[in-house]
């Protein structure tokens, strides 16, 4: 049942060009992406425990380098967005060393710095475009008009690969692990679960799914700059979505992402109401349903306890 | 037959220095109990052979083989495995996922899910609720299951009976010996002398860091036993 629901949807999400106007595709493709980014986030938070405040580097860092390299080699923008996965991987990689002595608050805090370094290194360097940012240069190369499309069904298929991903993840030994690591990380290292790897592992899953995230959002807009790249709302959205949806599931992310969006466009008239609005919604859901809304389907439907 | 010996080990808690030279040794199939007050270093050695410690000098050797700079994995696939204090169980996994967890990493033997549920039948009717929602006791078994589901040769036992009522901590230490029987090795570490004496073959006193007395169980002297427990100013 829950199968065949999903397929619909995905079905119904992915004929949405056909189906809508250019301003509803574009905001169904930013919902999408930042459903992406909050299962990324997810991942690493919900799943290893291990909370950051600068996922929003990975999600700079794909962009960045979709459109760094699409300028400097004959490469389409479209081939760059897993290549922007793979490149915002190997910065969380280059990061583990130093991270992984941090912990709990200290990893958190220690995220947000390395990503305001990065950023600075970013604004500073020319071949970034400094300050100003970089446009898309091989959008002559490629038919704009299909943009819009191509942007949505890359942002469809990451989101639903990650939340299948992490379905897979919960069937899993792997996912007992990953589990048990967030749980008690020394009792899990005391029966020989390799718990440094797992750490490594999802948070370098973690990056690329957000850095291929930033680049399916950039190729949208065709232009990317330090300031909307680098900007920590991409983290500070990603924490609400999850918190409020319900941190650790699947759906709980997918609810999230739905009502933040709802709120913000239902919000739109009152510029500052619709932040207000949204921390007020998280501070109630944290006192009221710590387990967020995915918590509350549980209780009214037990049946599907923890099965998504 | 030796399987674990300690020469002149000094480890660290934290930043402080905590054993203070450990010379010790346990044979196959032995229980050896480590008693001593709290702060003697009873729980830090435990930590140290699993490999969870900082271990910083002397010798360690796990059935002849050096295991000092050997970290809690690989001894867990060589046959250490842990029975931390607190339990420290998954709380959000259930009962029958805490055990899977040590059966996967583990090495195959003897014990399996089956044979872990009719040892401990208590908890059999509760595995698939989750282990954060147990009692004190069924903790205990669990986290005694989940270290069994390893197969180890050698079982570390961290106060087994804290916080449980005496009937319960009965049941645990009859679920020790009944492994003594199967052949398991056990290092247990207990704050009550009589009942580390009784579940024991030989014994560890420990204060301040280092053996202060040590010797077979049966018929040892309690008096001389607590003297050694609290220090001779006592």
């Amino acid at each position: 049942m829950t199968r065949a629901l999903a397929v619909v949807i995905f079905a119904a999400l992915a004929a949405a060009p056909a189906l809508l106007d250019v301003g509803g595709l574009a905001l169904l493709t930013e919902m999408l992406v930042l459903l992406a980014i909050a299962q990324s986030w997810n991942l690493l938070a919900g799943y290893g425990g291990l909370l950051s405040l600068g996922h929003h580097a990975f999600v700079a860092a794909g962009a960045y380098l979709l459109f760094a390299v699409t300028r400097d080699l004959p490469v389409s923008p479209y081939i760059m967005v897993p290549l922007a996965g793979a490149g915002a991987a190997l910065l969380a990689l280059a990061l583990t060393p130093v991270l992984f002595r941090l912990r709990e608050v200290y990893f958190a805090i220690g995220m947000w710095v390395a990503a305001e370094i990065v950023k600075i290194a970013v604004s500073r360097l020319d071949y970034f475009g400094a300050s100003s940012g970089l446009p898309l240069y091989a959008a002559r190369r490629i038919d704009t008009s299909w943009l819009p499309a191509s942007a949505h069904w890359f942002a469809l298929a990451l989101a639903a690969g990650l939340c299948l991903g992490l379905w897979r993840l919960q069937q899993s030994p792997y996912g007992l692990h990953v589990h048990a690591m967030r749980d008690d990380e020394t009792a899990a290292r005391s029966l020989g679960v390799k718990t440094r790897r797992i750490k490594g592992t999802i948070f370098v899953l973690s990056a690329a799914g957000c850095g291929m995230a930033g680049a399916i959002s950039f190729l949208g807009t065709l232009y990317v700059s330090p300031v909307a790249a680098f900007d920590i709302n991409w983290t500070v959205n990603a924490i609400f979505i999850c918190v409020i949806g319900g941190l650790g599931t699947i759906r709980g992310p997918v609810l999230g992402a739905l009502l933040f969006v709802l709120l913000r466009e239902g919000l739109a008239a009152y510029p500052g109401w619709s932040q207000i609005a949204l921390g007020v919604i998280a501070v109630a859901v944290m006192l009221m349903a710590p387990r967020g809304l995915s918590g509350l389907l549980d209780r009214l439907l037990p049946n599907t306890r923890r099965a998504v | 037959m030796t399987l674990l010996q300690m020469q002149k080990l000094t480890a660290r808690h934290g930043d402080f220095q905590a054993l203070f030279g450990i010379d010790a040794h346990v044979g196959k199939g032995e229980t050896v109990a480590l008693i001593g007050a709290n702060g003697a270093g009873k729980t830090t050695l435990l930590r140290a052979i699993a490999g969870l410690g900082t271990r910083e000098a002397g010798q360690l050797t796990f059935a002849g083989q050096d295991i000092l700079a050997q970290d809690p994995g690989a001894l867990a696939r060589r046959g250490i495995a842990m029975v931390p204090e607190g339990r420290r169980l998954f709380p959000s996994l259930t009962v029958a996922e805490n055990l899977m967890i040590g059966g996967d990493v583990g090495r195959r033997g003897h014990w399996t899910l089956p044979r872990v549920l009719e040892l401990f039948s208590e908890i059999a009717p509760m595995a698939q609720r989750p282990a954060g929602l147990l009692s004190g006791g069924q903790q205990q078994m669990v986290a005694i299951g989940r270290a069994l589901m390893t197969n180890p040769e050698l079982l570390l036992v961290d106060e087994a009976s804290l916080g449980l009522a005496p009937v319960i901590v009965d049941r645990v230490y009859e679920a020790l010996s009944g492994l003594k029987a199967r052949g398991t090795t056990i290092v247990l570490v207990e704050q009550d002398i009589r009942r580390a004496l009784a579940a024991s073959d030989r014994f560890y006193c420990m204060l301040g860091g280092q053996v202060s007395l040590a010797g077979a169980s049966d018929g040892a002297c309690i008096e001389q036993v607590s003297q050694a427990y609290f220090g001779e100013n006592q």
